[in-house]
Formats: C-alpha cells, sequence, structure tokens
C-alpha cells in the first residue's frame, strides 16, 4: 500500500509539472495583448503604442518565450509565482487569501450534497414507488437549474423580499464572524443542490445495483435481515461509484464556483481565475491553474486510497 | 427482452420518449414549425407577455421567444448530443484500456492524459479554448467534449478493475475469445449501466454548462438561439419580466428531466443485471 | 478672450462657495445629532459598491472609470469640477489669464500630500512637465502639448504659457489623471497613491474591497464630511443593484440600464441618470467597401438609433445623429443632425458606391459587454434591411482590442466618451496612431485642421465657424456613424447628500463631489 502511495505521489509531481507547461504554452498562445488591456480599460482613452511597449518591457513580455518559460518554472519550484500584472500583489499571496475562502465554500457546500444526497438516493432506490418517482423529478430539476438562476432566486427571495440575509459580498472571519456566516449560506446552497441531486442519483442507481446482486438473496437466505443487509451490505458496497462522483464533483466545484461567486460577489479562487483570463493577467492565471492541478492530485491519491479501502479487489 | 421491455417503459417514461422524439422532430423541422424568423427583431414590441400575438412572448429585442425556442432546440441537443457522444467515446475507450491491460497502458490513459484533463479547472479548459478557437457551436462540442471524457473514462475504469477478475471474464479468457471480444463484447455490456446513466447526466451537464458559459458571454455567437444564451439573457429580466427567464429554463428542466427518464428506461430495459424495475 | 474666460471662472465659483457654507451648516448639524449608528453602518462611514477593482495606480495614464473614481479621491489637480460639472480651480486657489497664452496659477496656501510632504509649485511644475511628455503614455497630450513654458514663480505661484490659445487647456487639467503627485510618483513603476485629494487609502484588501479615510490636509478638508469611504467591489450589475436595494451599501456607480427601473422605484433609493458615452459604428477604410465614404455614410443613414436605444439600453439615453458637443452654447445646433434614419437614403448611396445588390461583412463587438452585443446586433439587423449582409464576431474584450488595434474587422461597433467635453476630444478620431476605438486606418486632415482651429479660436464666432466647418466633413466622410448616447447613473439611499452625478462624459469624474457628500442615519 506504501509503495501505490508514493508512486501516485510520483505520477503527481509529474502531472502537475505537465499541467503547469500546458497551461504557459496555452496562454501565450491565446491572443490578446496583457500590456495593451493594462492600458484599454474600454470607456475612452487608449494608450500610444510607445506606452504599451512600455508595459510590456516592464512586465517582462518583451522577453523570448523560452526564457520566460524558464523564469516561470524555475519560479513555481522555488514556490514564487510572480505578481499579478493588474494589481502588482503577489500571486502566491492573492491565492492565499482566495484559497481558503472558496474551499470553505466547497467543503460546506459538498457537506450539505453528501448529508442530503446519500440518504435521499438509498432511500429512493430501497422505497422506490411514488417516493422514487418524486425523487427523480425533483434531482432532475435540481440537475437541471442553472446554478445563476437559483442564486438570483434565493437573492430575490431571502435579500430583496424577506430581508434575512445580505446580497452578497464577504467579511472576513476575524473581522465579523455572524457576518461572515450569513455571507455563506446562500453561495453553499446554491452550489450543493445540483451536487446532491448528482449524489442521490448515482446513489440510487448504485444501489439498485446492489441489491440485484447474487450475493444479496444468499444472504438474505443465510438469514440475515433485509435492514442487516441493506445497511451493512448494500450500502456499503455501493458508495465506489459515489466516492469516484464525489471526488469527482469536488474537483469539479474547485473549479466552477465561478457562476456562483460571480452572483454573490464572493471572492474566490475561481472569479480569480476567470478575471484574470479576461484580464490576461498570466502569472494569476498560472498560479491558480498550478494551485488547483496540485489540489486536485491530491484529492486523487486520498479517492484511490480510499477505493482501496472501501473495495479489496483494487489493492494489490 | 420484450417483456423486460414492456417493463421498463412506466407511463412517465413513455412521456420522456415521446418528448425526446418530439425534440428530434424539431431539429429536423424547425422552419417548417417556427411561427416567426427567430432573429428578427421588433423593438417596439419588446418584452411582450405571453398570450397575445407571440403564444410565448418576445425577448427584449423583441424576438418572438416561440421560434427562437424551436430553433434553439437545435443548437441545444446539437451541442448537448454532440459533446456527449465525444466524451463518451473517447472517455469509455479511456478507461476500457486502461482498466483491462493496465501497467504503461493505464499510466498513459489513466493518469495522463485523463488527470491531466481533470487537473486543469474546468472552466480554464473551455475558456482557452473559447478565447482561441473564437466562440461557437463546434468550439463548444470539442471543448465539453473533452472537459466531460474524463468522468466516462474514470466511471469505466472503476468498473473494469471490479469486474475483470470475476468468473465470467476469466472464462471467456478460458476459453479463448479474443481481446476484443472480451472487452467490447463481455467487459462492456457489463459495466454500461452506470455510463448509461451518465450519458443522461452528461447530455444535462451539457446543457446546463452551455448556459452558463454563456451567461459568462463563452456561449455561441448571437444572434443564433440557444436555449442557454436565452436563460442567460433572460436573467437580467428576473425581477421585471420573468417570462423571458422562465420559458426557456422551462424547457432547459423539462429536456435534462426527459434525457433523464429516458436514461433509466434504457438503463432497466438494457441491462441484462437489472431483472426487475422500479 | 481675456475677459471671457476668467470671467466665466469666477462666475463658476462663486456659487460654489454658497454650496460649501450650506455643506458646511450641513456637516455642524450632523455633527450635533451624530451618534445614533445602528447595524446599518457606522455615522459619516459611506459603504460604497463599486463596478470594477481598480488596477495597480499608474501616474498621468488612463486606466478606465474604477481607477479614475478612486483618483477623483485620493488626487486634486489645479483644476477640478464642481456640482454642476463646472470647472473650478482645486489645488489653485485662483487662476489668472492676463493673455490667451499664459496662466497664472495661485496655489492654496500650506498644501501637502497625504505622506506629509508639502506640496510647492516645483511639484506642479514636474507633474505637468511628466504629463506633457508623451513617452509616458498620458492621455492628456492633446491638452498640454502646446506648453511652451512652466515656471515656479514662488512656492505657492506657477506660470504656464503656451505656444499658442489653447481654450480646452484648463478643462484638460480638472481630468482626474492630471492630479499633481510627488515627484518620487513620477514614474511608471511606483503606484500613484500619493495624492493631496479630500481622501487618503488607508486600507487595500485585493478582490474585496479598499478603505479610505479622510485627509485632514486637503485644502478644504473643513468641509469634507465623511470621515471615512468603505468600498467594496460588486462587479456583476446585478449583485451591485442589489446589495444597495437590500441595503448593504449606502451608494453603487454604474446602475446597468435594466436595472434602472427596479432601483428607481425602490423606496428610500435615488437613481441620479445623466446622458454619458456615446456608440458609434467604426469602419476599417484601409480596403473594401468601407474605403468608399458613401458607404460609410450609407451606414449612418441605415441605422434604427431609437431602435438600437431601447435594445441596448431599455430607451435610457439619446439617439445621436451627430457629434456630442456638451451643450456649449457657442456650438448649440451644430454637429447634432448630421445623419438620419433613412433606409431608402442609405440604398441609394450604396447604388451610387457601385454597390445596387449589398455586399457581407464582419461587425466585431463582444461577448463581455451586453450592451455592446445588443447594439451590434440592433446594427446587424439595420444593415441587412439595406442590403449589407452582417456577420457578428463577438470575443472577449481582450480579443475585440486586439481585433479593433490589428483591423481584423469590417466594421465595429465602440462606446466611447471624450477625456474633455470640448469638442477638441473629436481630434483623436481622425488623426494618430490607430487604435481600438476609431476607424482603422483612417485620417482626415482638414477635419483635424479644422478641430484644432477651433481648439485656438480666443472667441465664439471664431470657434463656432471652425466647428460648422469640421462637422460639414464629418456628415459626408464618415469617421464614425454615431449611434446614441447612453445614461449613465449612480444610486444612492436617501441618507446621503450633496453627491451630484455630473453631466455627459464628466459623469465618471463625479467622485468629485463625494468630497462635498455627508451621509445622515
Amino acid at each position: 500500500m506504501t509503495t501505490y502511495v508514493l508512486r501516485r505521489i510520483g505520477v503527481g509531481v509529474g502531472l502537475v509539472l505537465l499541467v503547469l507547461t500546458l497551461i504557459f504554452l496555452a496562454l501565450h498562445l491565446v491572443p490578446g495583448d496583457p500590456a495593451m488591456l493594462l492600458l484599454s480599460q474600454g470607456d475612452g482613452g487608449s494608450a500610444t503604442p510607445d506606452a504599451v511597449a512600455r508595459v510590456r518591457e516592464q512586465l517582462g513580455l518583451d522577453q523570448p518565450l523560452l526564457t520566460q518559460y524558464w523564469q516561470f518554472l524555475s519560479g513555481a519550484l522555488t514556490g514564487d509565482l510572480g505578481e499579478s500584472f493588474r494589481n502588482g500583489q503577489a500571486v502566491s499571496e492573492a491565492i492565499g487569501e482566495r484559497l481558503p475562502r472558496t474551499l470553505e465554500l466547497v467543503g460546506l457546500a459538498t457537506l450539505i450534497a453528501v448529508v442530503v444526497g446519500v440518504p435521499w438516493g438509498a432511500l429512493a432506490a430501497r422505497k422506490g414507488g411514488w417516493f422514487d418517482s418524486v425523487t427523480s423529478v425533483l434531482t432532475s430539476i435540481g440537475v437541471a437549474l442553472p446554478v445563476f438562476v437559483f442564486g438570483s432566486l434565493l437573492v430575490l427571495l431571502f435579500s430583496l423580499e424577506l430581508g434575512l440575509l445580505p446580497a452578497g459580498g464577504f467579511t472576513e472571519w476575524g473581522d465579523d464572524p455572524g457576518r461572515h456566516a450569513q455571507l455563506l449560506i446562500m453561495p453553499a446552497i446554491a452550489l450543493a443542490v445540483g451536487f446532491a441531486s448528482t449524489i442521490a442519483r448515482m446513489t440510487r442507481s448504485a444501489v439498485l445495483e446492489m441489491l440485484h446482486q447474487d450475493w444479496v438473496r444468499t444472504a438474505r437466505s443465510l438469514g440475515l435481515s433485509r435492514r442487516t443487509v441493506f445497511r451493512k451490505y448494500v450500502l456499503r458496497n455501493s458508495l465506489n461509484p459515489v466516492v469516484t462522483t464525489v471526488g469527482i464533483g469536488v474537483g469539479t466545484l474547485l473549479g466552477s464556483t465561478v457562476l456562483v461567486e460571480k452572483v454573490f460577489s464572493y471572492p474566490g479562487l475561481s472569479s480569480l481565475l476567470v478575471d484574470a483570463v479576461t484580464a490576461r493577467d498570466y502569472p494569476v492565471v498560472q498560479g491558480v491553474v498550478i494551485t488547483i492541478a496540485v489540489l486536485f492530485v491530491s484529492i486523487n491519491i486520498i479517492v484511490d486510497v480510499l477505493y482501496g479501502v472501501l473495495d479489496p479487489r483494487v489493492r494489490r | 427482452m420484450r417483456r423486460r421491455l414492456a417493463h421498463a417503459l412506466t407511463p412517465l417514461r413513455l412521456a420522456a420518449l415521446v418528448y425526446v422524439g418530439l425534440m428530434l422532430l424539431v431539429l429536423v423541422a424547425a422552419p417548417l414549425l417556427a411561427p416567426a424568423d427567430p432573429l428578427s427583431q421588433d423593438v417596439a414590441d419588446r418584452l411582450a407577455s405571453p398570450g397575445g400575438a407571440h403564444v410565448l412572448g418576445t425577448d427584449e429585442l423583441g424576438r418572438d421567444i416561440l421560434s427562437r425556442i424551436i430553433y434553439g432546440a437545435r443548437v441545444e441537443l446539437l451541442i448537448a448530443l454532440g459533446a456527449t457522444l465525444v466524451s463518451m467515446l473517447l472517455g469509455t475507450l479511456l478507461g476500457l484500456l486502461g482498466g483491462y491491460f493496465g501497467g504503461i497502458v493505464e499510466v498513459i490513459t489513466m493518469r495522463v492524459v485523463v488527470d491531466v484533463l481533470l487537473a486543469f479547472p474546468p472552466i480554464i479548459l473551455v475558456l482557452l479554448a473559447v478565447t482561441l478557437r473564437g466562440p461557437g457551436t463546434g468550439t463548444l462540442i470539442a471543448a465539453m467534449g473533452v472537459l466531460f471524457a474524463p468522468t466516462f473514462a474514470r466511471i469505466a475504469y472503476g468498473q473494469v478493475i471490479s469486474v475483470k477478475r470475476l468468473e465470467f471474464v476469466e472464462a471467456a479468457t478460458a476459453f479463448g475469445a479474443p481481446t476484443r471480444t472480451r472487452l467490447f463484447g463481455v467487459i462492456l455490456p457489463n459495466i454500461s449501466a452506470p455510463l448509461i446513466v451518465q450519458v443522461s447526466l452528461t447530455i444535462a451537464t451539457a446543457i446546463l454548462l452551455e448556459s452558463g458559459l454563456s451567461y459568462l458571454g463563452l456561449g455561441v455567437v448571437p444572434p443564433t438561439p440557444s436555449w442557454g444564451s436565452m436563460v442567460a439573457q433572460g436573467q437580467r429580466y428576473l425581477s421585471s419580466d420573468p417570462h423571458v427567464l422562465l420559458v426557456p429554463g422551462a424547457f432547459v428542466v423539462l429536456t435534462i428531466l426527459a434525457f433523464g427518464l429516458v436514461g433509466d428506461a434504457l438503463r432497466s430495459g438494457l441491462d441484462p443485471k437489472s431483472r426487475s424495475n422500479r | 478672450m481675456r475677459t471671457s474666460l476668467t470671467s466665466r471662472l469666477r462666475a463658476a465659483a462663486r456659487p460654489r462657495t454658497a454650496a460649501l457654507t450650506a455643506a458646511a451648516v450641513a456637516s455642524m448639524t450632523l455633527a450635533a445629532c451624530g451618534g445614533g449608528s445602528g447595524s446599518s453602518g457606522e455615522a459619516g462611514t459611506l459603504r460604497f459598491g463599486l463596478s470594477a477593482e481598480p488596477v495597480t495606480l499608474t501616474t498621468g495614464v488612463w486606466q478606465g472609470s474604477a481607477t479614475n473614481f478612486v483618483l477623483t479621491l485620493i488626487h486634486r489637480g489645479l483644476m477640478t469640477l464642481d456640482e454642476d460639472g463646472e470647472l473650478v480651480p482645486g489645488l489653485a486657489a485662483s487662476v489668472d489669464t492676463p493673455d490667451p497664452t499664459t496662466y497664472v496659477f495661485t496655489l492654496h496656501e500650506g498644501l501637502t500630500f497625504s505622506d506629509g510632504s508639502p506640496l510647492t509649485a516645483t511639484n506642479v511644475k514636474n507633474s505637468l512637465e511628466y504629463y506633457a511628455n508623451p513617452d509616458n503614455g498620458s492621455t492628456l497630450i492633446a491638452g498640454l502639448q502646446d506648453i511652451a513654458s512652466i515656471t515656479a514663480d514662488s512656492d505657492t505661484q506657477v506660470t504656464v504659457t503656451l505656444e499658442a490659445p489653447n481654450n480646452a487647456f484648463l478643462e484638460f487639467l480638472a481630468v482626474p489623471t492630471a492630479a499633481i503627485v510627488p515627484d518620487a510618483s513620477l514614474n511608471a513603476d511606483t503606484p500613484n497613491i500619493v495624492g493631496a485629494g479630500p481622501f487618503e487609502i488607508e486600507e487595500q484588501n485585493e478582490g474585496v474591497g479598499m478603505t479610505l479615510a479622510k485627509f485632514d490636509g486637503f485644502y478644504d478638508a473643513d468641509d469634507v464630511a465623511l470621515d471615512e469611504i468603505d468600498v467594496a467591489y460588486y462587479p456583476d450589475g446585478d449583485a451591485r443593484a442589489n446589495a444597495l436595494v437590500s441595503g448593504d451599501v449606502d451608494m453603487i456607480d454604474y446602475v446597468t440600464w435594466e436595472n434602472f427601473d427596479r432601483v428607481g422605484d425602490t423606496d428610500g433609493v435615488e437613481l441620479a441618470a445623466q446622458p454619458g458615452p456615446f456608440q458609434y459604428v467604426q469602419f476599417n477604410v484601409t480596403d473594401g467597401p468601407f474605403a468608399d465614404p458613401l458607404v460609410r455614410e450609407a451606414v449612418a443613414y441605415a441605422i434604427n438609433r431609437d431602435n438600437a436605444l431601447t435594445a441596448a439600453f431599455q430607451s435610457n439615453g439619446q439617439p445621436l445623429e451627430g457629434v456630442v458637443t456638451s451643450n456649449d452654447p457657442a456650438l448649440e445646433g451644430l454637429g447634432d443632425e448630421l445623419w438620419t434614419y433613412d433606409p431608402d437614403r442609405a440604398k441609394e448611396l450604396l447604388a451610387e458606391a457601385g454597390y445596387p445588390d449589398g455586399f457581407s461583412a464582419t461587425l466585431l463587438a463582444t461577448s463581455q459587454y451586453t450592451f455592446l452585443q445588443d447594439t451590434a446586433l440592433s446594427v446587424q439587423q439595420d444593415l441587412q434591411a439595406v442590403g449589407i449582409d452582417v456577420t457578428l464576431d463577438a470575443p472577449d474584450w481582450s480579443g475585440r482590442l486586439e481585433k479593433g488595434a490589428a483591423g481584423d474587422y469590417d466594421l465595429a461597433v465602440s462606446g466611447d466618451v471624450g477625456i474633455v467635453t470640448n469638442p477638441i476630444y473629436l481630434l483623436s478620431f481622425v488623426q494618430g496612431p490607430d487604435n481600438f476605438n476609431r476607424s482603422f486606418g483612417y485620417a482626415n486632415e482638414e477635419i483635424a485642421a479644422s478641430l484644432t482651429d477651433g481648439l485656438r479660436a480666443t472667441d465664439d464666432e471664431t470657434r463656432a465657424a471652425a466647428y460648422e466647418e469640421a462637422f460639414d466633413l464629418f456628415a459626408t466622410d464618415v469617421p464614425f456613424a454615431s449611434i446614441d448616447t447612453r445614461d449613465q447613473a449612480w444610486a444612492y439611499s436617501d441618507d446621503v447628500e450633496g453627491f451630484s452625478n455630473l453631466p455627459g462624459f464628466h459623469t465618471f469624474f463625479s467622485g468629485y463631489t463625494l468630497a462635498n457628500t455627508s451621509i445622515e442615519r
């Protein structure tokens, strides 16, 4: 098991290096000049070519691509991700500020989704009948509801109509814990709805499949109660694809909270990434992508290890 | 077989099947069905409520929403089905090969290709594709197809790992069945249930992602109607003229629901392991 | 000239004193009854929802409206704008114009920057010289290029002589990027955050917001009622409006047009709109049909301006059939009706140009700004109607800039403001290097000469005559085809007093009036 984990970590490092190289190349292929963008904000005024050239020089964009790549790589390996083109903030600092916010949001959303989704899906599979049909409809709606629409509806209801929660924004935990929590509730729910539906559907389908396995009938004929068989064996064995779904889902959520962050003006990692791409803020894009890749690889390794724990057949 | 199929078709699923059939009809016959030109603007009659001269009302440029829904169905299905097909073929193949052969094949398929794809934040893949190739249907199908492939690959991979040492696979090997038969004839049918469920989920995700990308301005190029871009545009009129959002939104939900139900029907109808259904 | 300019200045300065006295009384009243701060914010603190996070402030460079907003708070130039948008002295206590090419600025006594260092006539000289140097990327060149010499006569007096009369000179000095800054800020690398404005930056929290505190060294500090401005960034238009409507903030900039009614109808909230930037179609004139002025004129006649206005701005704006002259009384009736909506005329012009059956073209817009996209859709339909088959190209904003600057389009829709309201802002559309928001490859020295004549004019008649000539040439050569002006709105709670949305292009400089704004809870 230890060698297995070590090997996975080795592969993970290689993976991150590959991602890092790909993102660097992709960014420099994309049209759009960061220097020009910095000087042209859209509502009037346009810089002279000389001024643009000067900014390019200042940002190091006049260097040959290979030099830039080398600087980026050696910086990244020593933990120096450079500075934002836009506000001069150190990229590692920007990520350090925003990553915990997104993790907090994703963590809470995942918690809600798992706590709601797994029992719901299992119950639907076990009970069947009208409960299953209602579940099917509700989870379909849950999956089908665009997160920005659901988020806006939440704002419309809880902030504008009822005045219970602030419409959006962010406050540090240290400044005002109450408000911090208030500001987290709606984005987390908006994010959790689709995820919970996906988990419920996956759980339902996995449990259904397990229920029809021969060994379930064998266990029943051995005199185990339906309840025991379900709790101890069926549910546990059904969790394999569910864990995959949750693992992939968390990874996906990490990079795709952007819509929620936009609706609720929540300054997380995804909106940083999207804004940085829009502004061609190369150091920030590269830094965020690397961070998410590292996170993903770590989660991945954990999920693979969990596989081994839940399904001994995988263990080698 | 026939009885199983009949059994799988509950009235709800039958309705869903009919709905999907109608969607496919619309795909072909949009110009015949639409009451008006989906692009023709009538700003004087903008944001008209449903009822009146326009059955489902008009949008912010005074375009007939029903006609845009009908033409939008075309674009929507093309993108959703196209992306799902691409990702299913690509992902299943990767997972099947990686899980079955193991070793270097597994490293290349599951570690290099799939994990690199997954390690990129999904939004950046699409963002880069759109900024590189320009927004449009083709870009969306390609980018989303690649984006969704890892999910299929990992599910297929996990399933192959679980079943490849079971008796029936060993038996096939013992009887001397060629590798191709073992892969696609023996293993694939036995792991297809979660993949089929994933197809319906992927179609749903594709439709959703298309609307999210439109909200970020990365969807289809206007004035081409797509449901996603209609929802995204309608979002701006949520409090004043909700029908601009609700009409395409309802179709998005209905379609995802229908594909989900059809997926369920397929699962219980075709899966050899599923002997009864609920 | 001497009399007209100085008297205009004095006239403008007079009502301001009265207003300031009123503000002072208001602030005293406030102090008397202050202390009742509820959960909705501290007394004397304005919570502001800003539409974008400002980029690192670079001295002299125009970096967009969010950045300009911050500049209006932490910086001041020799000139500034009052609550009616009239030009008034800022750091200068008075301005004398003994002859049309000489300006004598007398500074307020004892000015300091927010880092505590004194602000002297030498700082004024150095700052202006920095802005007048084209290498420094300043957008004030058009206004400052005529400077012959700048002399610091004493610690508090500066004399600027121009090579030729320039009736926009003082207005350029009121642009936020023309602020007087310490010598240490006069380079591209030092963030331009030390100023002599009413507020200073206390804390910056990247991605979230910034806190500004009252700067006691400001020349008018006694009249500044706000102790603190708490800025939070709300890039999404709906989220910004929601924050105001739900009471999370007291004030927001840039209300998006579909939110005008909702925000305006909310009890306790005021919406202040002013006609601001103008939208237009620009052309690539290097080859193809749009090299022909007749075809460009046809486009100008084909545009249904009312439709475009409704489609993109819910009719919050005005159709624009000519060029914006900012209600300059001397130019009344000039340049405002160069083209009308007349598709038949457009077809005739196309036929005359040799395109009776039309042709096809690409129209560059952007997916990032919905209003530009909706404007493009409306224009597309209008051009289709006269036989020009238009395909839309909608990359993101960065892609739009690059394609615009490289001339990778046939037609493009744009929105723009003049840096100044003086019609000299039009000069950059007919002269100088290509950029993303002017017709690619277009130059017209005749129009440029007439516009410059207008700038040099020292009396209203000569000025009007010069611009009339320029606008006549505009009508037939069509450097761009105007569409509309859009209303630009700020919105605030009823508790906020004294803020004013400045008219016209100056709407983006309305932050100046926060120096005289108070909040009562």
